[in-house]
């Protein structure tokens, strides 16, 4: 869970370096980083209670990778290799080089079976091929509940220069200590070699660690990270529930209650449909009942999920890899959304068109009234069917859709969870896992029905206020609202399908067993992230759209804009604020970017770190802001609803705040319309997510222009993505403004208080303090 | 990308490609060991590698909290360009580069004169000779009072060709050191160097064995520096034809600090000599396992080549070519390893006459001019050929190669008493001074 949210900068590096790399397939002559003759390697070792996964990457340079097809192949020496001489070369050299990984425990030798290789020659100086070679090895050992001392050496090419990673990693429930080895790398699996730094080339050629099940022994120093940071078996909250050492009725119900927040706070982090179930329940006018059914399946859903996937990785992961699972759940509740949203949109254009949608504002305000008793089987224009009461504009919500929506919801077991699934079942705590898995999936649905019943209150006071609404404009925007609401739906599916293509491409089409060939010497030199070798610029570009779309809703982005709507009472101001804060965003990413790209400066790691911390900073400062201002009932600068327009006229403050005359003269609207807050809380955003643009120098970027279209498409993008958001996410506060003004009120208090919330922990993220 | 374009070849020369820092203590010795003629038995110094990256890691820590450290800086340079030394990885010249330069930025050489000195000790190792000049005469202005300044001015001025103000800087370094026995290993070896040039290989013998009991003097000794010496021992009596001597240096080298490249590289050669070609094969390909560096991979493809082993022998030569196009793509200049390369094998003429020509533009060694010359002669450039060779020969320096490339250029001239003169002397001089160019010597002078 606390991943997601850094998605941020690995997202945006991830883009660009291979956007980059596919650049420099085309003008560039580089050589090895580290030098024509290097060899390197690479060990993570995953430790689990009974058994080690390795994932071992070779890297050679242009001349040994010369040397190792001479030798290879004495035959044939002109031309590149085939496929076919690749495949033959990596199956045998990955069990050349698995028997010269050195593995033993307490002094008994573990031998590594290799599970996984994949072979690829990235161009290297002068289209002159490279070699990267990338195993995953497992050796298991019989579990014990003693502390034992775990060995590893690689002793592959032993004389060849070149770079010596390994790092550690524990798993569920094993705690390694007094290691030699750190739990972090330095180069991504030898993708990114630190050129900037000052930094010696690693050589690291042999670990020693101890290992225990469950907490670390007394005495023992922790595995810790280059910087000196303590690893923590996983830093996961939910899994540590799990592996506390007494288990009490107090600890147990504490932990119950935290995994409920846990899920509720896990629904708020990017990708859990909340869009989705608010244009929906939006757009089709819901109801409280449907909020709660949606809940319902979200936590069913999700707890089958959880349940399923922990069986099949218990018993069935020799069939079915669990990871590989991922990405098709993924693809399905992608598509589950997407179908969704094509036929609401379908339905809903439909409806729109039809011209019989006035008849039912009668009947729609009558519904409302009534929901509550209503059976859900009725009759309706002379038909009977199987249906929740009546949306407006003729369009229905039907149980099916509705349980699609929470299916897709629910759908993607959240891996904490199956963390705590599977940690209860190897510290035999099974009933108090499978509660603690409940509570989470109750957690995260208690928070999407709560958003859900947010929208359906927000809708129900649109519909109910729409008849008497004078202004043509807003009554436009409700007809046109559901049809909207479904674009949203079905353009988000789509994303959702987009993201999962590469994953699913390897999922589909395991190397498991067999080797499998990314890349012939043509291509570029890795695949980081979706694969953009087969797309041109404009391809490229449009990429940089939809992830500027997705982008503008990390989550630290969707909470410092909303502390700004709570202030805005209207849906074009809230997109303004939400449209400004993109620009803001773009306008320092791009200028960072042109710094960075065009000078080939690098924003140093330190520097990014405190510049999120300024970031979580500010996001405290608006919360307390927002809070402040709520709670002493300060007037805010702000508009009418159906104030659409935006021509500046003269106003008492009578009209709107009845109960509050805080600033009796008339003023001026326009000047404090939405203001450069917004602006400036973008700007601060871009400057913090341009830290990801460091990694951009350090693949040494050759076009600069395309870097910096990129970056313009990619904020065009953002801007296009929080106008959006921001208008969605400020209607429960417009409408809410608009008559009730102390729901508007709490509204504005809830969104303060979470705004501070999140904006520590986030500066806890950072880790700049503490 | 410029990282490497400094040129790969550039370990193993013959020439000083070796700065010797000073890391030992400087311990007064109560009694100094006598200048012994022969050299001292050897054995294995314990490894400083592990301190020497502890010590990295903990100035490179330094360096990451607190970047305007030029201290620390200054002397992550220094244990670059000795990790370089002894591994050959061009890595830590880089990173050499970029903590000369690092400091240089935070305080002007004029308050630095450590960040000036670690600056001329990476253009030496770059091959930028005569910035490294200008900047040691900036350093001397600096500190003229200390001997260093003087070497590095001599070291560039050596590889620049220009030897007698390269021998007036070693005597000014000599007269501003003191005497002590850690001061005399740099020395000493400059010495040697000079003698050996002048075609004294005596006294050029007699400097290397005091420079190398003065090594071994230090507590602890620098390993390779030790080894170093040795080697270059050995390539002293491999110049004077005492294969034995020669092979038995490398292996006090190789005991010394095992693996030590260039000892591994020197020892096929000399075991090719001594007409162990198997042993010879088993040498350079351990050589080229650790640095497949041009010359040890030309060298193993001779050795595979006089064995017979000709399928072997073509797949090393093509593997210099993929070095000698790395090289170009990295935008090498001095590349006459590989020059020299294409003229013993009679390829690319024009290519490796250029190359050579280019370097020698830039720089006008006696060595420049010996693979000027011997590209020239294959190009077809005769009164190039001869024009260079003479200044090849011009400090009188007895090495079998230039003689038998200057019998070669007589032959080809049509004057086949000076062709005989030279291939004589050459042949007296190493008879198997190389592999396969001694044997074409040979029947050059049969043929006379």
């Amino acid at each position: 869970m606390s991943g997601s949210f850094r998605k941020y900068s690995a997202f945006v590096t991830a883009t660009l370096f291979s956007l980059l790399l596919l650049a420099q397939t085309t003008s560039a002559v580089l050589a090895h980083p580290l030098g024509n003759f290097t060899i390197n390697h690479f060990s993570r070792l995953q430790v689990e209670t009974s058994g080690v996964k390795v994932r071992y990457v070779v890297d050679m340079a242009e001349i040994p990778t010369f040397q190792e097809i001479q030798a290879a192949d004495k035959e044939s020496k002109d031309g590149p290799p085939t496929a076919n001489w690749l495949k033959q070369y990596a199956e045998t050299t990955a069990s050349r080089l698995a028997q010269g990984l050195v593995l033993t425990v307490d002094g008994v030798r573990v031998p590594l079976q290799v599970t996984a290789k994949t072979i690829s020659l990235p161009p290297g100086a002068g289209n002159l091929p490279t070699l990267r070679l990338e195993c995953d090895l497992t050796g298991s050992f019989a579990g014990s509940l003693q502390t034992r001392r775990l060995k590893y050496e690689d002793t592959n090419f032993p004389e060849r220069l070149g770079w010596r990673e390994m790092v550690l990693v524990p798993g569920s429930g094993v705690s390694l200590f007094d290691s030699t080895a750190f739990g972090n790398g330095l180069t991504d699996e030898l993708k990114a070699y630190p050129e900037n730094m000052i930094a010696a080339p690693l050589n690291e050629r042999a670990l020693e660690c101890s290992l225990s099940q469950g907490a670390l022994p007394a005495g023992a120093a922790a595995l810790k990270t280059r910087d000196g940071k303590t690893v923590t078996p996983s830093r996961d909250q939910l899994a540590e529930l799990i592996s506390v050492r007494e288990l009490t009725p107090g600890v147990m119900l504490f932990g119950i209650l935290l995994a409920f927040v846990l899920g509720g706070a896990h629904a708020l982090s990017p990708g859990h449909g909340k869009t989705v179930v608010g244009a929906y329940l939006v757009g089709s006018r819901g109801t409280w009942k449907h909020a709660g059914f949606l809940g319902l399946t979200v936590t069913i859903t999700h707890t089958a999920g959880v349940f399923a996937l922990g069986l099949i990785t218990l018993f069935a992961s020799k069939y079915i890899v669990p990871e590989r699972l991922f990405p098709i759940l993924s693809f399905v509740s992608g598509i589950l959304v997407l179908g969704l949203g094509g036929h609401l949109f379908i339905q809903r254009s439909r409806a729109l068109a039809g011209g019989h949608h006035h008849d039912h504002h009668h009947h729609d305000l009558h519904h409302h009234d009534h929901q509550g008793m209503e059976s859900f089987t009725h009759t309706h224009d002379g038909n009977t069917h199987s249906h929740l009461p009546p949306g407006m504009d003729g369009e229905k919500i039907t149980w099916k859709s509705l349980l699609a929506l929470g299916i897709s919801g629910g759908l993607l077991p959240c891996p904490s969870a199956l963390v705590v699934l599977l940690s209860a079942i190897a510290l035999h705590r099974v009933g108090y896992g499978l509660i603690l898995v409940v509570a989470f999936s109750a957690g995260l649905a208690g928070v999407l029905t709560a958003i859900g019943i947010g929208f359906v209150y927000a809708g129900k006071f649109f519909a109910a206020k729409e008849p008497q609404a004078k202004n043509g404009k807003l009554a436009r925007l409700v007809k046109v609202m559901p049809v909207l609401s479904a674009l949203v739906i079905a353009s988000i599916g789509f994303v959702m399908c987009l993201q999962t293509v590469p994953d699913l491409k390897t999922a589909l089409h395991p190397p498991t067993a067999q080797t499998q060939v990314v890349a012939t010497a043509s291509q570029p030199k890795e695949e980081h992230g979706p694969s953009l070798a087969g797309l041109g610029a404009i391809g490229i570009l449009g990429l940089g759209l939809v992830f500027g779309l997705k982008h503008a809703t990390e989550a630290d982005h969707v909470v410092a804009v909303t502390t700004i709507l709570t202030e805005h009472k209207s849906v074009a101001r809230a997109a303004m604020v939400g449209a400004l804060w993109g620009i803001g965003h773009t306008a320092s990413i791009f200028m960072v970017g042109l710094v960075v790209l065009v000078l080939r400066i690098s924003i140093p790691e330190n520097v990014s770190s405190w510049l999120e911390f300024g970031v979580a900073l500010m996001i405290i400062g608006l919360g307390a802001n927002a809070l402040l201002r709520a709670l002493l009932h300060q007037p805010e600068p702000h508009v009418h609803a159906h104030d659409l327009e935006t021509e500046p006229y003269l106003h008492k403050h009578e009209s709107d705040h009845p109960h509050h005359h805080h600033q009796p003269g008339p003023h001026l609207h326009l000047t404090k319309n939405v203001g450069i807050k917004p602006l400036i809380v973008g700007m601060v955003h871009g400057l913090a997510g341009s830290a990801a643009l460091t990694l951009l120098v350090l693949s040494q970027i050759t076009s600069t222009i395309l870097g910096l279209t990129y970056l313009l498409v990619f904020g065009i993008g953002s801007i296009g993505g929080m106008l959006l958001m921001s208008g969605l996410v400020g209607l429960p506060f417009v409408l809410a403004a608009e008559k009730l003004d102390r729901f508007h009120l709490g509204l504005r208090v809830v969104a303060g208080t979470l705004s501070i919330a999140f904006g520590l922990w986030y500066a806890y993220e950072t880790g700049v303090i503490f | 990308m410029t990282v490497f374009k400094k040129s790969l070849s550039l370990v193993v020369f013959l020439i000083f490609s070796s700065l010797l820092i000073l890391t030992g203590c400087q311990t007064p010795q109560p009694e100094p060991p006598p200048k012994a003629a022969t050299p001292p038995i050897a054995t294995p110094l314990p490894s400083d590698t592990e301190t020497t990256e502890k010590i990295i890691r903990e100035l490179e820590g330094r360096v990451k909290t607190n970047p305007v450290d030029f201290v620390a800086l200054n002397k992550l340079t220094g244990y670059y360009l000795q990790r370089l030394r002894e591994t050959g990885n061009f890595s830590y010249l880089e990173l050499a580069t970029k903590t000369t330069k690092a400091s240089l930025d935070l305080l002007p050489a004029e308050a630095n004169k450590g960040g000036l000195r670690g600056l001329i000790q990476v253009e030496i190792s770059s091959h930028e000779f005569a910035s490294a000049r200008d900047h040691a005469k900036q350093l001397i202005e600096l500190e003229g009072d200390k001997n260093y300044p003087y070497q590095l001015l001599g070291d560039a001025l050596l590889e620049l060709g220009d030897y007698e103000k390269a021998a007036e800087a070693f005597h000014n370094m000599e007269t501003r050191t003191t005497e002590s026995e850690s001061a005399k290993v740099p020395l000493e070896q400059r010495f040697a160097r000079m003698a050996f040039l002048r075609g004294d290989l005596e006294t050029a013998k007699r400097n290397l064995t005091v420079a190398l009991n003065a090594a071994l003097a230090a507590t602890p000794p620098a390993r390779e520096t030790v080894a170093w010496t040795r080697w270059q021992l050995g390539e002293t009596a491999f110049q004077m034809g005492d294969y034995k001597t020669a092979e038995q240096q490398y292996r006090d080298a190789l005991t010394t600090y095992p693996d030590y490249y260039r000892a591994l590289a020197s020892l096929g050669r000399v075991r090719a000599a001594q007409g162990d070609l198997q042993d010879a094969a088993a040498q350079y390909e351990k050589a080229v396992r650790i640095l497949p560096d041009p010359t040890f991979v030309a060298g193993l493809g001779d050795v595979y080549k006089l064995a017979g082993r000709t399928k072997e022998a073509e797949a090393q030569y093509a593997l210099v070519e993929q070095i000698a196009k790395l090289n170009k793509l990295n935008g090498v200049l001095y590349n006459r390893t590989v020059a020299k390369f294409y003229a013993d094998h009679d390829l690319k003429p024009e290519d490796a006459y250029n190359q050579a020509k280019q370097e020698y533009a830039a720089r006008q060694d006696i060595y420049g001019a010996d693979v000027l010359a011997w590209t020239a002669l294959k190009a077809g450039k005769l009164p190039e050929a001869q024009k260079a060779i003479k200044d090849a020969l011009r400090l009188g320096t007895k090495d079998a190669m230039l003689f038998y490339h200057a019998g070669m250029i007589a032959k080809a001239a049509n004057d086949s008493a000076g062709a005989k003169q030279y291939l004589e002397q050459a042949l007296k001089l190493s008879p198997q001074f190389d592999p396969l160019q001694a044997t074409v010597a040979r029947k050059a002078l049969e043929g006379n």
